[in-house]
């Protein structure tokens, strides 16, 4: 063969190559661009959706949704959420969630707050792969049978009285609700039966008597593992549907910020009664001295109930107990004098 | 000027083929693109129309707003006195609100009796918006006192870029 001819064929191949190369390049970029814009319109259609069907189950309460899903992780914090890259605030909303979010179905569950006034939705998630735990004994059984009543029936959840009894079923989450004494040596127990990390297994032990109803007010110890020991932080709850946002939070921290939401909307909700209760009082005056003492109490209610909520937007939970319990005593005293004012014929405050 | 060798004939086709392949993936492209582009516009416009929606629900469902007896809720139904209280208080708490409305203005009108009043609630119009949705609500106004209603509008105008 000739040198030249040699050289050609070299160049040739050369050429093949690059010019290959090139154009493999190229679709490869093309096809990356594709997939990365994909993503990114599939998160976004997603959170659009998802932002419609919070603020339909916002709107509707004591209803449960479940919302088919594409299998993506769905992430959960107290101000956001995010699919994806993308994240979305969750504005004023309460929403009660853990942390993440893996199923193919998300369950919706919306619960009205009233102080006694309706005052926002309290807005529950989960995901039916998530598996709830409702550890009870003898003393305990008639309320773990009524929260277990109360919690929607689409959502995995058990009662268990043994835990013995407790069987590992590969769920990335598990969160136990104790309504007995939860040692560290029951946790480390279920922990290595369960063989889960540690951000995965969560507890609540609730402190709510064994009268057979759940209370008001009571407290609530948030128990996550810290390093080799169980560490616990014991918050105070205001009306069961705060003890429902317990049981589907992340962490104390979500439950504590999620509440300050709700206290923000109390805060604001409390001062639009009290200035229409001032305003009826002065209206009825003493023209029909009945009526303008119903709403001159409620007003004096109304402002502690303000002021209360204006500290706990800020401090929750330093309040503790004592302040949830004066803040019920509080929703009570308007709820008598709303009656009061039924009786008498009154403009209502609620 | 001198013939052309065998080998570079060869390569300018190969050239040319190449910088056809080129042009018409280019072209391809570009119609692909306008294609995505029509469809993005017309998911954004939906995203638009459904964010008014939830404003204009939101905003009707507002517990600061609606009527209540003994608290059961009425729908379609706005408290004068609240709404006295409310016109003041989402003025003073426009950050909290904005999380609520963003950029939208609400307000109230009395239709009948045609008093012509108006009660402004939220207003944060964004000033260079491409687009802007109405929506009104019609409601009545409950007056406590003389326990009777009235007829009126709940406006709700949503501001875009």
């Amino acid at each position: 063969m000739k040198k030249r001819a040699v050289i050609e064929l070299q160049f040739n191949w050369i050429f093949v190559l690059i010019a290959g190369a090139i154009i493999f390049v190229f679709f490869i970029s093309i096809v990356n661009k594709q997939r990365e814009f994909s993503e990114l319109k599939t998160s976004g259609t997603i959170i659009t959706n998802l932002e419609s069907i919070l603020t339909g189950a916002q709107i509707s309460t004591n209803t449960v949704n479940i919302v088919d899903m594409p299998k993506i992780d769905v992430g959960f914090e107290c101000d956001r959420y995010f699919i994806g890259p993308v994240p979305k605030q969750t504005k004023g909303n309460v929403i009660f969630s853990p942390n993440l979010l893996k199923g193919k179905e998300i369950i919706t569950w919306a619960l009205d707050w009233n102080m006694p006034y309706r005052v926002t939705n309290f807005l529950y998630i989960t995901d039916p792969e998530l598996r709830y735990v409702i550890v009870y004994d003898d003393d305990t059984e008639t309320i773990a049978r009524k929260i277990d009543k109360e919690l929607p029936k689409e959502m995995n959840k058990e009662l268990i009285d043994k835990l013995e009894n407790l069987k590992n079923k590969n769920n990335y989450k598990v969160k136990f609700i104790f309504l007995t004494d939860a040692s560290d040596n029951d946790l480390n127990d279920i922990q290595s039966e369960l063989k889960m990390p540690d951000e995965d297994l969560t507890a609540i032990e609730l402190d709510i008597g064994d009268s057979g109803i759940i209370p008001n007010t009571g407290t609530i110890d948030f128990i996550q593992k810290n390093g080799t020991l169980w560490g616990r932080e014991k918050i105070a709850y205001l009306k069961k549907e705060s003890l429902f946002g317990a049981i589907f939070a992340a962490d104390s921290e979500m439950y504590n910020c999620v509440m300050r939401k709700a206290f923000k909307k109390l805060n604001l909700v409390s001062k639009i009664y009290l200035n229409r209760s001032s305003t009826l009082a002065d209206y009825y005056g003493i023209d029909n001295i009945g009526c303008a003492s119903v709403h001159s109490y409620a007003v004096i209610e109304l402002k502690k109930m303000r002021d209360a909520s204006e500290e706990e937007l800020n401090d929750f939970p330093i309040g503790g107990l004592g302040r949830m319990d004066a803040m019920m005593d509080y929703s009570n005293n308007i709820k008598n004098e709303n009656q009061r004012a039924q009786l008498f014929s009154c403009a209502l405050i609620y | 000027m001198q013939k052309l060798k065998k080998s570079q004939i060869q390569m300018g086709e190969s050239v040319a083929i190449l910088f056809i392949f080129f042009i018409l993936l280019i072209f391809g492209f570009v119609f692909y693109m306008r294609v995505m582009r029509s469809s993005t516009e017309i998911e954004i416009e939906e995203n638009i129309q459904l964010k008014a929606i939830g404003i204009a629900q939101k905003a009707s469902f507002l517990p600061e707003l609606q009527c209540s007896e003994e608290n059961v809720r009425v729908e379609d139904c706005i408290d004068l006195y609240k709404l006295e209280a409310a016109s003041k208080l989402l003025e003073e708490n426009n950050i909290y609100y904005y999380d609520i409305f963003e950029f939208s203005k609400i307000w109230v009108k009395e239709i009948f009796p045609e008093t012509n009043k108006t009660w402004p609630l939220y207003n944060n119009k964004l000033t260079n918006y491409s687009n802007k949705l109405s929506t009104f609500i019609p409601v009545s106004l409950f007056n406590a006192t003389a326990k009777k209603y009235d007829f009126g509008i709940l406006a709700v105008e949503v501001y875009t870029k």
